[in-house]
Formats: C-alpha cells, structure tokens, sequence
C-alpha cells in the first residue's frame, strides 16, 4: 500500500491518469485542477461566448472522465485532453450551425446590436471590439480552419504540436492556417492600425477550395 | 499586365506550401509589386490580431461546477457497478454514508449523499398513494432557531437511509398533508430503516433497475434550503404539485420529507425545481400509523 502514500500531486499525468482508471477517487480532480485553465484558454477561443465554454468545458471533462481507459500511453495527456476540449467545442459548433442563426438569448440579441449600430461585420471601418470582430469573423470559418488558427495563431502553439493535437499531418494545418488568415483577411484589416485599410485588390476571401 | 497574387495563395506562400515553379513566380511577383507585398503584410498581421484577443478568465464558479459534474458522475458510475445485490448492499451503504463525511465544501457534500441514496432506492408504486382528505393546518415547524435535532450535524454518521421516489403523485396544496403521509406510511420504515436490504425481499425491489433520475439541483436546493437546520430529507419524491384550487395543473416539484423536530411526525416541504418553496405541511405521527 505504500503507492498510497505518493501525494498524487507530485505525480506525472500519465501516472494520475492511470491512478483515475484504477479507482484512486482523488486522481481526476488532480488532473482537473492541472488542466484546467488551459482547457479554458481553448475553449473560450474556440467558441467566444463563456457560456458555450463552459458548457464544453464540463462536457470535455465528463467525458475525459469516463472515457481514460481509452488514453493510449504514446500521447501526451494534454494532448489528449486538448482532442477531448476541441471535439466538445466542436459539437457545440455544429449543434449551433443546426440551429437557425436566430439569436436565442439576450446576450446575443445585444451582441447583434452593437454590431449593427457599429456595422462592424460588413463594414469593417469602424472602430470596435476587436475581440468581437475576431469572433465574428472565425465564425464564417470552416471548423478546421478556424481550429488550426486558434491553437497556432491565438495561442501560439507549434505547427506540430496542433498537428498531435488535431490528428493531422503538420502540412495540413500549415495550409488550413493560410486558408483561414485569407479569409478571415478582410474581415481583421481595420484593427491592424488606426488608418483604414489601403483600396487593395478585392480579396479572395471565399475560400475557393475549402 | 500580370495579374496580382490572391489573398490565399499569398498565405499558402508565407507558409512555404507552394510548389516550387508556383513559387518561385509568385515571389518574382510580389518582389515587384507593392500591393501584393503590403497584403503579404497584411497575412501576417492576421496572425498578430489573433494573437491579441483578450480572453475572459476562467469564470468564477466553473472549477466548482465541474468538480460537482464529476463526482455526480463519479457516483453514478458507482451506483451503475453495484446493481443492487442484496450481498453488496451492507458496503455500498456504508460507502455512501462514508463518503459525504469527507467532502468540505458546501453544496457538494449533499451530492454524493443523494446519489447514494438513489443507489438504494425503492420506487413506490405510480398512482398508489391515495389522497385521505386530511387536511394540513398546523403551521411548519420553523427551521434555523431551534438547537440542532437528534440527527446532529451533516457530518455525523447518517441514522437513516434517504430515499428517493418518483411516485408519479400530483400532490395538491390542500391534499399535502394526507398524500405526504401515504407517502411515508408507503415508505416505512424510514428512520428505522438500515438501508436497502431493508427492501431487499420486497416487491419494490424489482424496480432497483429503474431508479429514478435525481435531477440536477435537488442536493444543492436542499442544502440551500436547511440554513442551518442541520436536518436532511428522509425522502424525497420527485413528483408534481398544483398549488391553487385544483384548476392549475401540476407542475414538477420535488416533496421533501424531514422528520420533526423532536422525533415525532414529520415535516414536509415542496419546492420546484428552481428551489422555489411551493407549498408545506406537517404529518402527524397518527397519520401514519404506528409504523416501527
Ligand atoms: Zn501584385
């Protein structure tokens, strides 16, 4: 019984994982309270609204929860846990894609509010919330594109590590990111200084191949 | 005249991701052309933006909710490996009444309590409680300014069992009384109950495979509830409750029964499921028979 006796604390993730699949009561919400703040910083980019995150934030635990016998020991378990965020926000992306893009509560009623008296979305001239802008626009995204520029070009993580965590080769999320900037272009060129943007070409932003 | 660049190819450049002919012309271009440079530029200011956003913290609460999410469904696992076998049922409650002990913080405490009870639950039969015309007049035995009951607080060793039902009764303002104490007397022994085997060669047990779900928001409403009324639910049914005149339908509410204060009787009280009190009564302890 002397394993009892290690601080989970002071142990690896791989070994409280597996202290959570063996029973040990204690060992997940070790990992939980590791973890966390991060999932956070994934999901609140992914998504925008804190409500939706948090909602996938539960569910991503939940089901990191039951799902541990299936960790396979070559990933990291921040890898894993960071598939299991961006799966839960990725349904909650498609379940919102389902619903007619009606606002449902008063938040976004507002939300749309302000938008439209600052006409930011389709005029981007005016000055604005960026953070809303730049949710505005990663909506028009496709999921993949959208999920390649928040862990590389939001939170700053290597080609490869996004690639382990996305489950693809580090070339696709290279071109899923370059897509994704030139289509989120257009919509982001008034924050990147006080002028307004130069008469450019008109950009591409349609994503021809996506 | 040579065309300019677009946007995406620009991007698919900057990322090294052009065919080597493609590229080499593309940057002969751009090397030229100072619109196609500045959206370069531009490309990688998308970048710098994105990096920028401020994110909302981590919200207050959030960390709490999760830990309870877990340890609901920590219970529920538990519950769901220990069917009810009348040998396991001696650890499984003594593993329930241990495991709240250990729990500090203030809602969650109740969680691992009510699911534990749910694990040991006797459904009572839909529709056979009777409604006995008794009519409830004395007033509810005030919580909070009287010393603490006989149970003692939230941490001593559990005398009872709860128990969670879903009778399917539409419990009645005027009714509440009498329908609460066919629940009890359905339900009895309560207090003198050890648990589950208490059941275990009662028809009711074949119902173990279907305890009723104990909805979100019943543990947390109840501690909400007790102030500092140290007393818990001995049970609680998870039913409906037409407050007025019988015209309003029944709307779900949960009716939570305690013992009395001083060990005789019980009170009962009927929330909604927004922890709204909708409605209480007492039991007499004649209204239920001599019971144990
Ligand atoms: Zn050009």
């Amino acid at each position: 019984m002397n394993t009892v006796t290690d601080p989970v604390q002071e142990l690896p993730d791989k070994e409280v994982l597996a202290r959570h699949t063996q029973g040990d009561e204690q060992a997940f919400g070790e990992l939980v309270r590791r973890h966390r703040e991060r999932m956070w910083a994934v999901a609140i980019r992914v998504l925008g609204d804190p409500e939706e995150a948090s909602d996938a934030l539960q569910d991503a635990f939940l089901s990191a929860f039951r799902g541990a016998h299936r960790f396979r020991g070559e990933a990291m378990v921040s890898t894993w846990l960071h598939r299991i965020v961006i799966n839960a926000c990725h349904d909650r992306m498609r379940r919102k894609m389902v619903r007619p893009a009606v606002p449902t509560d008063d938040v976004n009623l507002d939300l749309l509010a302000q938008q439209s008296h600052k006409g930011t979305v389709p005029d981007p001239t005016g000055k604005s919330d960026a953070a809303m802008d730049v949710h505005a626009a990663l909506d028009r995204l496709p999921a993949e594109q959208r999920l390649a520029l928040v862990l590389v070009d939001m939170l700053g993580y290597r080609v490869e590590e996004a690639a382990q965590i996305l489950e693809v080769a580090a070339g696709t999320v290279k071109s899923r990111c370059a897509r994704g900037r030139s289509r989120l272009l257009p919509y982001l060129s008034h924050l990147r200084n006080p002028e307004p943007p130069q008469d450019v070409t008109s950009p591409r932003g349609g994503g021809k191949r996506s | 005249m040579t065309s300019h660049v677009d946007t995406e190819t620009l991007a698919l450049l900057a990322e090294g991701l052009l065919e080597d002919g493609e590229e080499r012309s593309v940057q002969a271009h751009v090397s030229e052309c100072a619109q196609c440079s500045d959206q370069l530029v531009a490309l990688s200011d998308v970048t710098r933006v994105l990096a920028e956003v401020p994110a909302p913290p981590i919200p207050d609460g959030l960390a709490g909710r999760i830990d309870d999410a877990l340890r609901a469904e920590r219970e529920r696992q538990a519950a769901a490996s220990d069917p009810g076998d009348p040998a396991d049922t001696g650890a499984a409650d003594s593993a329930g009444a241990a495991i709240p002990i250990q729990r500090r913080r203030g809602p969650s405490k109740w969680m691992p309590y009510l699911v534990a009870a749910a694990a040991g639950v006797f459904v009572i039969g839909g529709g056979a409680a009777v409604v006995q015309g008794l009519t409830a007049s004395a007033p509810p035995e005030q919580a909070g300014s009287s010393p603490k009951g006989a149970t003692g607080g939230p941490d001593a060793a559990l005398p009872y069992q709860p128990s969670v039902v879903a009778s399917g009764t539409e419990y009645t303002a005027d009714g509440l009384s009498g329908q609460a104490a066919d629940l009890i007397a359905e339900s009895e022994p309560l207090s003198a109950s050890k648990g589950p085997e208490s059941n275990a060669e009662g028809s009711e047990n074949s119902a173990l495979s279907a305890p009723p779900e104990t909805p979100t928001g019943v543990s947390s409403c109840i501690h909400k509830l007790s102030g500092d009324d140290s007393r818990r639910p001995v049970l609680i049914d998870i039913a409906s409750f037409a407050p007025g005149d019988g015209a309003a339908k029944g709307e779900d509410a949960w009716v939570l029964v305690y013992e009395a204060k001083g060990g005789s009787g019980y009170d009962v009280r009927v929330v909604t499921p927004e922890c709204t009190e909708a409605g209480d009564a007492t039991v007499a302890p004649s209204q239920v028979g001599p019971g144990d």
